[in-house]
This record gives C-alpha cells, sequence and structure tokens, in this order.
C-alpha cells in the first residue's frame, strides 16, 4: 500500500488594520493511494471450490486520486464602538476524485505456480469511479453583547457529478445562535452556555447512482449485453437533511466538571433509496429519490476532573447516546434490503416504522417484525490516569439492545454441533423448522473494553543518555483494542456485519471474519 | 499580488468550466434508438446470456422439488430444508421465490431490443424480421420457463413498461400459455419474412440453427412443447397443433436411421474471460450435488446386462453419504465438464412429445412405437411388448418414464409431474416431506403490488 499526501497553501492579506482584515487563501491538496492485493490459493487446498478449476490466484489494484482545491476570502469589521465583530467568508471548493479498481481473478493453476499467466482462465473486473463536485459558500458570524452572544447565518451551493443535473447547484442554508453565561454562581472558571442550530445539509448520491448499467458477458467467444439487474434514476438529486438541534454546555466545579447535553430532531427528505420493484420489471433495485426518515436522538457527554495533582490525576469522560428512528414517508410499497429472504431474516423499509427493523416468518408463515438492528442506548466511559511518569486510560463501550441476524449459530445449529445444543440449540433448529425465524435474531447487547493503553514518559536523563540532544521526550506505550467482551450474544462478535458498511442491513453474521484483537507496542519520540 | 488575484481568479474560472458531465465509465447504457447492426449481435447474445443465468439452477432445483437430486450444500441447509421440507419461502431469492427474476429479466433485455429493432436503419427488413423471430422466440422459452416453476395463475405477461410504473397485470397460466403460443406463432411469422441470413452470429450451441430456416425449426419445436404441455393442461386442440408441427417436417424431429438424438438447441458455457463455466459439472465423486435414489431403483435392466444406457451415462456410483436421513451413493455425470452444454430442447424430446401428442389423440400405436423407438435407441432396453394395448393413462406413465431418464437433469420432471397430475405423496423420501406443486409467487412481486 502506498500513500502519497500534499498540500499547498497560499494566503495573502491585503487588508489588515485594526478595524478591518481581509484574507485570502488558496489550499490545494493532493491524496494518491495505491493498494496492492495477492491472495494465492494452491490447487492442493481442501477449501477449494468444487468446480473443475483447483487453484486460485488473484491480483488486485486500486489506485484512487483525490484533488482538492479551496479558494476563500474572509473579512471580517469591528466597529469603533467594539460592540460586535462581524466575521464574512465566501469561497469556492473544488473536488476531483478518481478511483481506479482492476482485480485479476485466475482459476485453473498448474501446481507449485503462482503467476496469473499460468491459470487456465482469467476472469478480470475494472471499475472507474470518477467524481466531480464544485461547492460555493458563504457565511456572516456576528459576536457581540461582550462576546456572550454568538450569531451565524450561511447558505452552502453544491453541484456534483454524481447528481442527474450536474448544471444545477443545491442550496443549503443554515442559521445558528450561541449565549454564554460566564462566571456563573460567581466562580469565574464555570460557566453555562445554551446554544441552537438549525440547517440543511446534502448527501450526495453515490457514484452510479444515475447509471442504468448493462450486464455483459460473453457466451461462445461472442460478447453480449443485456439488461442490468439494477436500473439507476438518470434525475437523481441528492438528499437533503435538516436538523434542529438545541443544547448546554456547562462547566461547573471550578472547571472540574464538564457537561454536554445534546438533543437533535433531523428530518431527510428526498431520501435515496434503493426500492426492490416487481421481479416482473426485470429489475431487482431501483435507486429513486423519495420518502421522508426522521432520526431523534439525545447525547449527553460528561467529563469530570477526579483529581489533579502534580503526580496524580484522574480525568472521566462518559457519553450517553440514544437514538430512534422512523420511516415517515415512502413513495413505494414497503420492501426489503439486504438479508437472505424473509425466513432468515431481512431489513424492511416500512412506513411508520423504524429504519432498521428486521423481519420475519412466524409459525404461520406471517412476515412479523422480530427485531431492529439499532440499539437502545449506548454509553462509552473513558478514563485518563497518570500516576508520576505512568499513563493508564481505558475506554469501555455498552450498547445495551440492537438486534443481529444470527446465521452462524443457524449453521452450527443445523448441524448440531452448536456449543449449547442439548440445552438450546435442538429446541431453535426445532422451531426454525416449524417456520419461525426468531430463534435466529438476537440481542446483541455487549461490553467491550475497547481501548487500553499503558505508557511511560522516560526521565530526561534516560533520554538524553540513550538519544542525545536530539531528542526531546520519549515515551513507551503498549496498547491493546478489544481486549475484552462481556456478551450474551453467541454469534461471532456482537458488532459483526457480514456485508461491511451498510446504512441499514449491517447486523447479519454468517461465520464472517471478526473484528481482530490487536496489541501495539510503540516508542514515540519528539524532536 | 496581483500574480495571485489573477492566480486565484483562473483556477475559480478553470473549475467553473470542467465538464461534470461524466458517462458510465464501467459498462454500456440500455440499447438506445437506430442502434447499429453490432449493438442489435450484442443484445441478441445478450439475451442469450440473460436466459442462460438461470438455466443450471433451474434444473438443480427443478431437480430436488422433482425428485430427481438431492443437493447435500454444507453452507446452506435450505436446498434439503426448504425444498423437500417446506414451506417455501417467497421471500427466498435463491429457493422459493427463485426462476422468476432471471427469466424477466432476460425477457426485458428481449423487450429493450424489440422496442428499438424497428428503428434499426442500418438493418434492412427482412433483417429487422429476422431479429424480432429470434428475440420473440427466446422471450416465449422465458415465459414458458416461468410457466414450469409457477401454477398459481398469478403471471404478469404484459410486462414491457417503465421502471416504476405499476406492476403489470396478473394472468392465468392457461391465458399465460395461450399468449406464449401465440407469441411463438408471431416469431416464426417475423422470421418467415426475415430472409434467409441471420444479420448476427449465434453461438455454438446454435449450430444448424443459426439461420433463418433452422432458426424457425427451433421455434416451431418449442410450439409443438408448448402445445403438448397445454394439451396436458386441458386444451385437447392443442394436441393436434402438436401432432401437424411434430409430423409436417416443421420443427426437427428425426427418427430416421441416420438421427442423430441429442442434435437440437442449446446453452454454451466455458472458462473463457466473462463467459461462465456450467454449474452442474462437479467432481461427481466429491460434489454437492447426488442423484436421487430413487432414479436408480427405478432405472431398467437392459436385454444384455446392465441398467438404462441413460443411466450408466449420466450418473456415476459414489460413496454412501447420508445426510438428515437422507442417503443416497449415485454422483452426477449428466454434464461432465465446464464446458457442458444444457439443452434448450432436443430431438430426443420430440420424440416423446409426438408420442405424447398420438397417445393423447388416441393412437396408442404411434405413441407406443415412438415410447419404444426412445427405449431401444436412447436406453439400450427392450422394447415393451404390446404396450399399444395398454391404457392411455399406462401408455403417458410409460412416456414420463421414458421423458425422466431421456431428459435426466434437464430440469422437465417436476413440471411432467405436475401437468399430468402425477405429483402425490409416493415422491416423499422422509414421511415429514411435501411434495410441492408449484413455487410460490416471489414476495418482492406481491408487496410491490400492496
Amino acid at each position: 500500500m502506498w500513500r502519497i499526501l500534499a498540500t499547498a497553501t497560499l494566503g495573502w492579506q491585503p487588508v489588515a488594520t485594526d478595524r478591518q482584515t481581509l484574507r485570502f487563501t488558496f489550499t490545494g491538496g493532493l491524496d494518491n493511494f495505491t493498494q496492492r492485493n495477492d491472495i494465492f490459493s494452491p490447487p492442493e487446498l481442501q477449501f477449494e471450490p468444487n468446480d473443475g478449476q483447483p487453484g486460485t490466484v488473484v491480483l488486485g489494484k486500486t489506485q484512487n486520486t483525490n484533488v482538492n482545491a479551496l479558494g476563500n476570502a474572509v473579512y471580517t469589521l469591528t466597529p469603533a464602538s467594539r460592540a460586535y465583530r462581524a466575521t464574512t467568508s465566501l469561497g469556492v471548493q473544488y473536488f476531483d476524485k478518481s478511483l481506479n479498481f482492476t482485480n485479476l481473478v485466475g482459476r485453473n493453476l498448474p501446481p507449485g505456480q503462482i503467476n496469473i499467466d499460468q491459470a487456465t482462465s482469467i476472469a478480470v473486473n475494472q471499475d472507474l469511479q470518477p467524481i466531480r463536485d464544485l461547492a460555493i459558500f458563504g457565511q456572516e458570524e456576528v459576536l457581540g453583547l461582550d462576546e456572550r452572544l454568538l450569531l451565524t447565518v450561511g447558505a452552502r451551493g453544491e453541484r456534483t457529478s454524481r447528481n442527474g443535473n450536474v448544471k444545477r447547484f443545491f442550496l443549503y442554508p443554515k442559521a445558528a445562535a450561541s449565549y454564554r453565561f460566564p462566571a456563573l454562581g460567581g466562580s469565574a472558571g464555570d460557566e453555562l452556555k445554551l446554544r441552537a442550530a438549525w440547517g440543511q445539509t446534502g448527501n450526495q448520491p453515490n457514484f452510479g447512482n444515475k447509471f442504468t448499467p448493462s450486464a455483459t458477458g460473453t457466451i461462445g467467444g461472442l460478447f453480449g449485453s443485456s439488461a442490468g439487474f439494477t436500473a439507476g434514476a438518470a434525475n437523481i438529486r441528492p438528499e437533503r437533511q435538516t436538523e434542529l438541534e438545541g443544547g448546554a454546555d456547562a462547566t461547573l466545579a471550578n472547571g472540574r466538571l464538564n457537561v454536554n447535553l445534546t438533543g437533535y430532531t433531523r428530518t431527510v427528505s428526498d431520501l435515496i433509496l434503493v426500492q426492490t420493484p416487481a421481479p416482473s420489471s426485470g429489475r431487482a433495485a431501483s435507486v429513486f429519490n423519495g420518502g421522508r426518515l426522521r432520526g431523534r436522538g439525545i447525547e449527553v457527554a460528561a467529563g469530570y476532573v477526579v483529581t489533579q495533582t502534580p503526580t496524580v490525576s484522574w480525568l472521566v469522560h462518559a457519553t450517553f447516546t440514544k437514538t430512534t428512528s422512523k420511516v415517515l414517508a415512502l413513495p413505494v410499497p414497503a420492501f426489503q434490503v439486504g438479508g437472505f429472504g424473509t425466513s432468515l431474516g431481512a431489513f424492511q423499509v416500512e412506513v411508520g416504522k423504524s429504519a432498521t427493523q428486521i423481519v420475519g416468518n412466524d409459525s404461520l408463515g406471517n412476515v412479523v417484525q422480530v427485531g431492529d438492528g439499532t440499539p437502545d442506548f449506548q454509553l462509552s466511559l473513558a478514563n485518563d490516569l497518570t500516576y508520576r511518569r505512568f499513563g493508564l486510560s481505558f475506554l469501555w463501550d455498552w450498547k445495551h439492545g440492537g438486534d443481529v441476524i444470527n446465521l452462524t449459530e443457524l449453521l452450527f445449529d443445523l448441524f448440531r454441533n452448536s456449543e449449547d445444543w442439548a440445552t438450546g440449540g435442538r429446541q431453535r433448529r426445532a422451531l426454525f423448522f416449524k417456520g419461525e425465524t426468531q430463534p435466529y435474531v438476537q440481542d446483541a447487547s455487549y461490553l467491550k473494553l475497547r481501548e487500553a493503553t499503558l505508557s511511560y514518559h522516560l526521565p530526561a536523563s534516560a533520554v538524553h543518555q540513550m538519544f542525545g540532544d536530539r531528542v526531546r521526550n520519549a515515551t513507551v506505550s503498549l496498547s491493546g483494542r478489544n481486549l475484552i467482551r462481556i456478551t450474551k450474544f453467541r454469534g461471532i462478535d456482537p458488532e459483526v456485519s457480514n456485508f461491511g458498511n451498510q446504512a441499514i442491513a449491517r447486523n447479519i453474521d454468517v461465520a464472517p471474519f471478526p473484528p481482530s484483537r490487536s496489541i501495539f507496542f510503540s516508542i514515540d519520540l519528539d524532536f | 499580488m496581483k500574480a495571485t488575484t489573477c492566480l486565484l481568479a483562473l483556477a475559480a474560472l478553470g473549475v467553473w468550466a470542467c465538464d461534470f458531465n461524466i458517462t458510465d465509465p464501467n459498462s454500456p447504457g440500455p440499447i438506445g434508438t437506430d442502434p447499429s447492426r453490432a449493438d442489435v449481435a450484442d443484445h441478441v447474445i445478450g439475451v442469450i446470456l440473460a436466459a442462460r443465468s438461470d438455466a443450471a439452477d433451474w434444473n438443480l432445483d427443478a431437480g430436488i422439488l422433482g425428485r430427481e437430486a438431492y443437493r447435500f450444500d454444507g453452507s446452506d441447509p435450505r436446498f434439503i430444508s426448504e425444498f423437500l421440507n417446506g414451506p417455501l419461502d417467497p421471500g427466498g431469492g435463491a429457493f422459493g421465490g427463485d426462476h422468476w427474476i432471471e427469466e424477466y429479466n432476460a425477457i426485458l433485455s428481449a423487450n429493450q431490443l424489440l422496442d428499438v429493432i424497428g428503428t434499426a436503419t442500418r438493418l434492412t427488413a427482412a433483417e429487422q424480421n429476422g431479429t424480432r423471430g429470434v428475440v420473440e422466440t427466446l422471450k416465449a422459452y422465458e415465459f414458458v420457463m416461468v410457466l414450469m416453476g409457477h401454477a398459481e395463475d398469478s403471471i404478469p405477461v404484459d410486462v414491457d413498461l417503465p421502471i416504476g410504473a405499476p406492476p403489470a397485470p396478473l394472468v392465468s397460466n392457461d391465458s399465460a400459455f395461450t399468449f406464449v403460443s401465440s407469441l411463438l406463432d408471431a416469431a416464426d411469422a417475423h422470421l418467415a419474412a426475415g430472409g434467409t441470413a441471420l444479420p448476427f452470429a449465434l453461438p455454438a450451441g446454435f449450430t444448424g440453427f443459426a439461420d433463418v430456416a433452422g432458426y424457425r425449426k427451433f421455434n416451431r419445436a418449442l410450439k409443438a412443447a408448448v402445445e403438448v404441455y397445454r394439451g396436458s393442461l386441458g386444451c385437447a386442440a392443442c394436441y393436434t397443433t402438436a401432432k401437424t408441427l411434430l409430423e409436417s417436417g416443421a420443427t426437427f424431429i428425426d427418427t430416421s436411421a441416420t438421427a442423430n438424438l441429442a442434435a437440437g438447441v442449446y446453452f454454451d458455457y466455458s472458462t473463457n474471460p466473462g463467459d461462465a463455466p456450467n454449474p452442474l459439472f462437479q467432481n461427481p465423486q466429491t460434489g454437492e450435488n447426488f442423484v436421487n435414489p430413487r432414479i436408480k431403483d427405478s432405472a431398467e435392466t437392459k436385454p444384455t446386462t446392465g441398467l438404462d444406457d441413460r443411466f450408466t451415462s449420466k450418473t456415476v456410483p459414489r460413496p454412501i453419504t447420508t445426510t438428515e436421513n437422507l442417503t443416497s451413493d449415485v454422483g452426477w455425470i449428466r454434464y461432465p465438464a465446464t464446458t457442458a452444454q444444457i439443452p434448450f430442447i432436443k430431438n430426443e424430446e420430440l420424440i416423446l412429445l409426438r408420442a405424447e401428442a398420438n397417445n393423447a389423440l388416441a393412437l396408442p400405436v404411434l405413441a407406443a412405437n415412438d415410447v419404444n423407438y426412445i427405449r431401444v435407441t436412447s436406453g439400450g432396453l427392450a422394447p415393451i411388448a404390446g404396450l399399444a394395448a395398454q391404457t392411455q393413462a399406462q401408455i403417458l406413465g410409460a412416456i414420463l418414464h421414458e421423458r425422466m431418464y431421456s431428459l435426466l437433469y434437464e430440469g422437465h420432471r417436476w413440471f411432467d409431474l405436475r401437468r399430468t397430475g402425477r405429483l402425490g405423496p409416493y415422491l416423499k423420501d422422509r414421511a415429514t416431506d411435501a411434495v410441492f406443486p408449484t413455487l410460490p409467487i416471489p414476495l418482492d412481486e406481491v408487496l410491490a403490488r400492496k
């Protein structure tokens, strides 16, 4: 894997007086990423498919180049009275991305050969994804009332090659206000801030949403092109998300306690949906804009300095989040996304229901809701401890609720070798054979020690001895990820998503590769 | 400073002028109006490719449902739990809800070409007609595939609709069969006005059928099959149509001394780039697909020695395997290579279709002749003495028995038993099993109509 990152910034400040400043900034960036995959599976291996073509060699190469250019102008004005300060920004942003993915799969290899040239049959796959985006934006910010009140209004116009109409700018306004109560309760360090914000943003269509690609192949050496299974939307436009957010930030107990409270309601309209049309249309999926989805949530974050002395410090930070979603409107009948069919559990998008509901069959063959992928709440707790030169930090994650379609267990049960075959597996299997999906849609609550790090700052004398004058500080640390997992979920991992990073159809477990436990030893040097 | 401003302005302008109109770099889009000759050729082949996509899977699934085959699949239990035990899940695209969208996708591919073929100025009128005839015949074949799997009188036929339009209305199986029959006639009429040569090459599986005259024989053979199916489903006059077609020289039926029973139209497979290997080819000793032991149990013995040649040439003994109280010691060699072809229709089937039509038309002598011809020529068996004197139902039983071995693992058995009313509990391998008369209409099709 190779990656090159480069940025250049050009600034120019033609006006800089006490009361006015004007500054132009131009930033250009380049990000080039190349990844190569080599897989070799010799013909002797037992897991080679029984397809008459023993031996597989895969040669994959992905190259992605992002070019980013941003130009903006910022003007600030402070009147002679100094009653307020106004900041005006205007800018243009351009983004160009080109992804080029190639994959060669060679099958039927002679023994001992690893070169793809030696394969009897070679399949080639290339995917190109060029994207161009352009945005213009403007914002006005006023800070007044003795720096207590901050008002912001702004708007952003976006056009992208991913839209059906590539010329049109879609406009997204926003506005926000906040007010500070400094020195709350007489203590200088404490304050309370109330804030409210309203804004719209656009979620761009994915590359290819507007295309209706044909399926191609060959038969007897003749090239053929037939209707693809996905119908794109030639007039696709971005999703529009309108969010109203309110909250309070408080610093209390002489700055030792920090509390942030946020509540929001978010409505996404013009959803970019991939609907399943009547299959007699010859299509399995059709992309379109429509429907409305509402998400609501609260977030509470609190940080507390338990103790802070020159030798010992202990910081605790906790966050609590709870979200719910509801499909408010859908211009098409309910449809399923993901899964392997209703009998094995599938996500179904349906008006009035949670966007992540899981449906399955009951014993009478009815389609019923059997679960929901969204958890009841999530809580994380981070601790930072230092004692003299030692540091210890760890992060606990607790997810309560949220279901996973556990097909791994179904496979174990079917072949009668699940861990609890005698006490539970037999009954689950029997229910499944009566047509019930419920036994394999399971609660995936968990408590995980996500991260832990133990570090030691070397004393200055030792640093000097080891590295000389050039190094100022040195730290050695041992850290680990996914160290402890406590869950009743019997699949491979409660956080699994067999089909990668999906919006809806995440929680499916079919003997996937689990999240890895990793341990790092690192030495950090400051020059 | 000026230079910087200019640079900024230029950059902004340059960005503004960038062409955002990116066309799909990965794949061609749907065929447009006035297609070139190459476009037409590509899309004709495309329809064949789309039709091929379900051919092997149908043969396997219908084989399991019709008790020709088992699949002991370590990673998917539904080949046993769902297909033999049930219930069939209309929401399972690879099981109960299968054998629908692939067929309709091929029909969509056909319709997309048929919609624009009249605008193809680079084809002569005759060539346009030839193309229509070829594509309509394939489209009709795909409707037959849908009808073979679905008996619920809920068949969308008028499916040439834009995306987003309300789904096509459902018609009864009888109306759908009538539609298919007329579509084959319309295709034949187009072929008749199609000159002599077709304006594109067809794959090797169409050898002998790749010109207008040859392709018409394929069309008429399919029509004969459809008429016999309709006959068995209650249309008495259809048997006469089938008989006429099969005796008029319109099809490629051949029982002469030089007859090739395998002559017919086939799907090709290969491991070449872009092509697909025949997925029914497996190592017969270790593959997941097994022969249902009843195929071995009911195979007859030859007068010389050994079992029916059709059985011994399509299956092979393998180590005994038991899963879920199902046992088999027979493996498949019906498709013995990744390049083995799968038939659309072949001479051997036409002869048995003729026997079926004659038997239904109370001409037992003619029917018995054809049955015995197949028994001797294809199976190496002795003729059945006095077959012509048996009852019509008995002769039909003999025909279906021969069809089982002549068309083994070709996706016919289940439909044959259904259309002749011979599905029954006797087909169960285990007491708790079920014998299904039809696949359900897929859940997505039902949901889209709510």
